[in-house]
This record gives C-alpha cells, sequence and structure tokens, in this order.
C-alpha cells in the first residue's frame, strides 16, 4: 500500500499536467492502485467495503459533472437530475417489466442521455447563471413529477427494487470476509469509476476537450475559430448525464429502496460541484482528490460530531471558498509556497472587495 | 367558477409572500452578482424570531415580522462584511458554494436548537376570514399580503429617493463607474446583502402568521426565489414583484386544475419553460447574462 502511494505521487502530479515522460511509470501506478482496489473486499471489513462503494459513486458523479462544468464552464446545479433518472428507469424497468438489472440499466442509461440531449438543445443556449438556474428548475421539476406520479413510481413511498442475485463465483472467493453482494456492488461501482476515469481522461486529450476548453475560454470567439460550439456542448452534456444515470441504476440495486428525495435531492447536485471545486476544477484529479477529501472528513466529522456532523460541513465549505479558491490539487502543486500567511493573504484580495 | 375565484385570491395572496421572499434575492443578484443559496435559511431564522417573540412575549406576528426584519438586517450586514465580501469576485460558483455552506450552517444549527418539528403561530384570528358569498379571505393572509405590498413600496421609494438608494442603484449598473465617482463598494454591498436578509427576516415573519415552520422550511423559499427571479429578470425590482404574484396566482390555479400534487412542479414547469423562451424574463432585461 505504501509502496503504491510513493509511486502513484509523481504519476498523479505527471498525469494532471498531461506530460508524456513519465507515462509508463503512471500507468504502472495506477495498476497498483487499482490492483489494491481489487483486493480490498478479500481482507477489508464491511464498512470498509460500503465506505468505498460510497466514495467511488460520488467520484463518479463529480467527475461526470466536471465533463460539462468543469471543462465548458457551464455549471450545472442539477445534475442529480440525471442520477435520480437512472435510478428511477433502472427500478421501474425492473420491476414493472421485469427486465434483467443489465437490460434495464441499458435502457436508463438511453433514457438519461436522451433526455440530456432534449433538454441540452434549448437549455445549452443559456448562458451563466440562467444556465445553472435552468438545470435547477429541471431537477426540482422532475423531483416533483417523480414525486406526484405516484401510480408509475409509487410516488413518495419510494419504489422497492430487487436486490441482484451476486455470481457464485464471488461468493467462493471472497469466503465469506464480506457479504458477496457488497463485493458486487463495490466491483460495479468500481468498473463504473474506471470507465469514467478513462472517458474523461480521452475526452481531455482529443479534439472534444480542446474545443470545450475553447468554449469555457471564450464561446464566441471558440465559434469564429470554427468550433461547433452546440454539437460540442451538447456531446458533453450527455456523456455528462450517462454516468450519473449508471450510477443511479447500481444505486437502486445496491440499495434495494429508492425514493424522489434522495435520489433527486438537491444535496447530490451540491456535493458533484463541491467536489470539484475543492480538487480542482476542470482537471482530471480534482473530483478524486476532492472526493476522497471530503469523505474522509465527513465520515470523522460524522463519528466525532453525530449532531453537528452537517453543520461543521457546512463550515468547511466556507473555509475552502475563503481560503483555498483554486481547489487542493492547484495549491499542493506549489508546495509549500501556497500556505505562507503571505500567500493566503494574496488570495484574500484576489476576491475581496 | 366559485373555485377559480378563490384560487386567484389565494394566489393573489400567496404571491405576496413570495414577492418579498423574491426581492431580496434578487436585489443580492443582481447588484454583486452573488446567488444567495442560504436566503431561505434567512427566511427561516425570520420566522423563529417571530414564533419566539409570539410564544415568550406574546407577540403578535405582524408586529414580531418587523422586528426580526431588524435583526436579520443586522445579521446580513455581518454576514456581507465579514464573509462574504472576502470573495466576493470570485468566479460566481465559488459564492455559491459560499452561500450553501453557509446555508448548512445555520439550518443544521436550527435543527439542533429547535428539532425538525413544525410549529406554528396560533393568534386569536387564525383560521378566521372575511366572507364575501362562497369566497373566503383570511385576515391573517391578506394583512400578509398589505405588508409585504408596504415593504415593496417602501424599498422602490428608497431606491428610487435616497442618495444611498441610488448608490446601490450606480453600483448596479457599472461597478467601475461608481468606485470612480466614490461609492464605497464594501459597504453598498454589505448595506445590500442586509436589506435582503432584512427582507427574508420579514417574509419568514409573514410566513409563520399563515403556516407551519420548521428549520427545514428554507430550501423551498430558495427555489422560489428562483423561480421568481427567473420569471422578472435578474435584479430587477419590479420584475420580483410582478413574477412573485405570476408564480402565485400559476401556482393555485394549476393545483385547482391539474391537481395539488403539481403545485410545486408547476412552477419548475414554468422556470425552465420561461427560461428558454425569454431569458431575460418576463419583464425588462438582464443586468447580467
Amino acid at each position: 500500500m505504501r509502496e503504491g502511494d510513493r509511486l502513484a505521487a509523481p504519476a498523479v502530479g505527471a498525469l494532471t499536467r498531461g506530460r508524456v515522460g513519465a507515462g509508463s511509470l503512471a500507468v504502472v501506478a495506477l495498476a497498483v492502485g487499482l490492483l489494491v482496489l481489487l483486493g480490498v473486499p478479500f481482507v477489508g471489513s464491511g464498512y470498509v467495503v460500503r465506505f468505498l462503494t460510497e466514495l467511488f459513486m460520488l467520484i463518479v458523479l463529480a467527475q461526470a459533472w466536471n465533463l460539462i462544468g468543469g471543462l465548458s464552464g457551464y455549471i450545472s446545479f442539477g445534475h442529480v437530475v440525471f442520477f435520480g433518472l437512472g435510478a428511477y428507469a433502472t427500478g421501474l424497468l425492473m420491476v414493472r417489466l421485469g427486465l434483467p438489472f443489465a437490460v434495464a440499466l441499458a435502457g436508463a442509461a438511453l433514457l438519461a442521455v436522451t433526455f440530456a440531449v432534449l433538454i441540452g438543445l434549448p437549455i445549452l443556449r443559456l448562458r451563466g447563471h440562467y444556465f445553472a438556474i435552468a438545470t435547477f428548475g429541471v431537477a426540482e421539476g422532475m423531483r416533483q413529477i417523480v414525486t406526484t406520479a405516484s401510480g408509475l413510481t409509487g410516488g413518495g413511498m419510494g419504489l422497492n427494487v430487487p436486490p441482484l442475485r451476486p455470481p457464485p463465483f464471488l461468493a467462493a472467493a471472497l469466503g465469506g470476509n464480506v457479504a458477496a453482494s457488497s463485493g458486487l456492488y463495490y466491483y460495479l461501482m468500481l468498473a463504473l469509476l474506471v470507465v469514467t476515469m478513462l472517458v474523461t481522461w480521452l475526452v481531455m486529450h482529443r479534439r472534444l476537450g480542446f474545443g470545450l476548453r475553447a468554449i469555457r475560454a471564450d464561446e464566441d470567439a471558440a465559434a469564429v475559430l470554427g468550433v461547433d460550439c452546440t454539437r460540442y456542448k451538447t456531446i458533453a452534456f450527455a456523456l455528462s448525464a450517462l454516468f450519473p444515470a449508471l450510477a443511479g441504476g447500481i444505486y437502486a440495486i445496491w440499495f434495494s429502496y429508492i425514493d424522489p428525495v434522495t435520489v433527486f435531492g438537491l444535496n447530490f447536485s451540491v456535493t458533484m460541484v463541491i467536489m470539484t471545486l475543492l480538487g480542482g476544477i476542470g482537471t482530471l484529479w480534482g473530483p478524486v482528490v476532492g472526493g476522497v477529501l471530503l469523505s474522509v472528513v465527513g465520515e470523522v466529522l460524522w463519528g466525532k460530531f453525530l449532531e453537528l456532523h452537517s453543520a461543521f460541513l457546512g463550515a468547511v465549505l466556507v473555509l475552502v471558498v475563503i481560503f483555498l479558491p483554486r481547489g487542493v490539487v492547484a495549491t499542493a502543486r506549489e508546495g509549500r509556497k501556497a500556505l505562507t500567511p503571505a500567500a493566503i493573504r494574496r488570495n484574500l484580495r484576489r476576491y475581496s472587495v | 367558477m366559485d373555485i377559480i375565484l378563490q384560487a386567484v385570491i389565494n394566489g393573489l395572496l400567496l404571491g405576496g409572500i413570495y414577492a418579498v421572499v423574491a426581492l431580496g434575492f434578487s436585489l443580492v443578484w443582481g447588484v454583486m452578482n452573488v446567488i444567495n443559496v442560504s436566503h431561505g435559511a434567512f427566511v427561516m431564522l425570520g420566522a423563529f424570531a417571530t414564533y419566539w417573540l409570539f410564544v415568550l412575549f406574546g407577540l403578535d406576528p405582524f408586529v414580531g415580522a418587523p422586528l426580526a426584519m431588524v435583526a436579520l438586517f443586522v445579521v446580513g450586514y455581518a454576514i456581507q462584511k465579514y464573509v462574504i465580501n472576502l470573495v466576493v469576485r470570485a468566479p460566481i460558483y465559488m459564492t455559491l458554494i459560499l452561500t450553501f455552506g453557509l446555508d448548512l450552517l445555520i439550518v443544521n444549527l436550527g435543527l439542533i436548537a429547535w428539532s425538525a418539528d413544525f410549529r406554528s403561530v396560533n393568534t386569536a384570528y387564525a383560521g378566521q376570514g372575511l366572507v364575501l358569498g362562497p369566497l373566503v379571505i383570511p385576515y391573517a393572509r391578506a394583512g400578509t399580503l398589505l405588508l409585504a405590498l408596504l415593504a415593496s413600496a417602501a424599498l422602490f421609494a428608497f431606491m428610487d429617493r435616497t442618495r444611498t438608494g441610488n448608490a446601490i442603484r450606480a453600483t448596479r449598473m457599472d461597478l467601475e463607474a461608481a468606485e470612480g465617482v466614490g461609492v464605497r463598494i464594501d459597504r453598498i454591498y454589505a448595506l445590500t446583502f442586509a436589506i435582503g436578509a432584512a427582507l427574508a427576516g420579514l417574509a419568514g415573519g409573514l410566513i409563520s402568521a399563515t403556516l407551519p415552520i420548521t428549520p427545514i422550511m428554507g430550501l423551498t423559499y430558495t427555489g422560489k426565489a428562483f423561480v421568481v427571479t427567473a420569471l422578472g429578470g435578474l435584479g430587477n425590482m419590479g420584475g420580483a414583484l410582478v413574477g412573485g404574484i405570476v408564480l402565485g396566482l400559476a401556482e393555485t390555479l394549476g393545483a385547482t386544475v391539474f391537481g395539488p400534487g403539481y403545485q410545486d412542479a408547476i412552477g419548475y414547469v414554468l422556470l425552465v419553460l420561461i427560461l428558454v423562451v425569454r431569458p431575460a424574463g418576463l419583464l425588462g432585461r438582464a443586468y447580467y447574462a
């Protein structure tokens, strides 16, 4: 584990800077890290497995938000709508039509992507605040509709989703260290996380990513230079809808109960934004770093101050915005220099009146 | 027909509250380019201040609400001066996260202090109203609308007639020019946020006179403020007033036609439609695009 960490640190740095020189070392480090994660259900406790499953899910959500919010600068404030749609579509296709999980999940992904394109075409024309409000409106409106259409969705009472039977070989391999079903959901989320990271990396190093960054810098200039802004934004929005929908589908069978307040909750939308900002917006590893920090801090506070937990989280957010406005990854890259009183004062003066 | 008329009356009365909630929210957004997600938390604080004044001192909510307004003014001034002013020029999503953090902090401290239970201000005149044939105008709700309109009129007069009000408007129109002619931006920002919080406090006090309150009530009103602001146009105060009334009417009429469950959904569907069709709002133009 320690060996892996030591190797990973420079490799992560190299990847975030997009340098190719340390490429092979980075790949080795990532492979080691992945092997460690693959081994967790064999040795870790049920608590650790569950904690990591949730962490993977949150990082997937944050990274998906980062694809549209970080790269193109279109700040979505209702991204949970795709998570909720994924959860409900998967659950409903399984419960009402009796479809197997994999088929239901594919259907849910298709539905969420279609919805993203349909809703994206009009609202991606809005800029800045108006886009943020529109996404918020879409998510809240969808929550209300799912709550009210109780004949189909079960309404506020929620929906019971049949759990997935884990394959026998998994139970045999895990040898009873943790329940086979916990292992199954863990591996599903881990696989989704790996795919999300790979796709994000690809997008960032391909034409699409460059186009999106150009849109963030100056959309009108990008259009003049020949970037097909509408097409780029719509593709990015559809991709950023796909992964939360898949995460929602896995969440539905993992918890085997979903309700509108939870799976369309504003908390998820905000968590995506916060994790990305905390780590570093628009970077590949920002959502990962931010997600790990937020989850660990949240878990520690949760254990120590059961009642004050959320209030503390609020205070942490306030402090992060004031003292680390550019995120942990960018600040850490500057090393010790970033933490001197002069640097902190400079940070404060940059955005104050 | 009577049902529709009653829905119109209820919509007007509800719209008055939405208008006051949105006035403060829209003012802060328009002047400082800050989306104050904790606006609903200030509404909640105003409601609880009025509630405790009623329970502990027997003060009528229509007396308590203006006192809550004064208290929230002070709280708002301090929060802007010592917290938000530090990062007010950061990108919009940073201040959004900041106010979300404030919201979490305030709401959860409220939950610890007062628990999530619903509470009501039970006045002697609760449930009574002016009966006009088949129609009813509840006294408390009518008083709420009256106070809401008075507060809006006072705000408009302040912005139009006073030097300070003009300085706020100048800051909204052109920050650098205002600074150039000697407007102290930091104070104007603190004052603007204080007015926004005060209006939220008043709205909360008025809500407590007619509806049950709980520490987690704020989010609903932040949502309504979003919708009304989009309807009326960002930073457009007349728009906030009209938008509030329109939303109140749309909700009660919609609930009458489609069923009560759809009351909240109607507002959000309206929001997205308006944004797509007329991004600058029903009236006027946007100050920030």
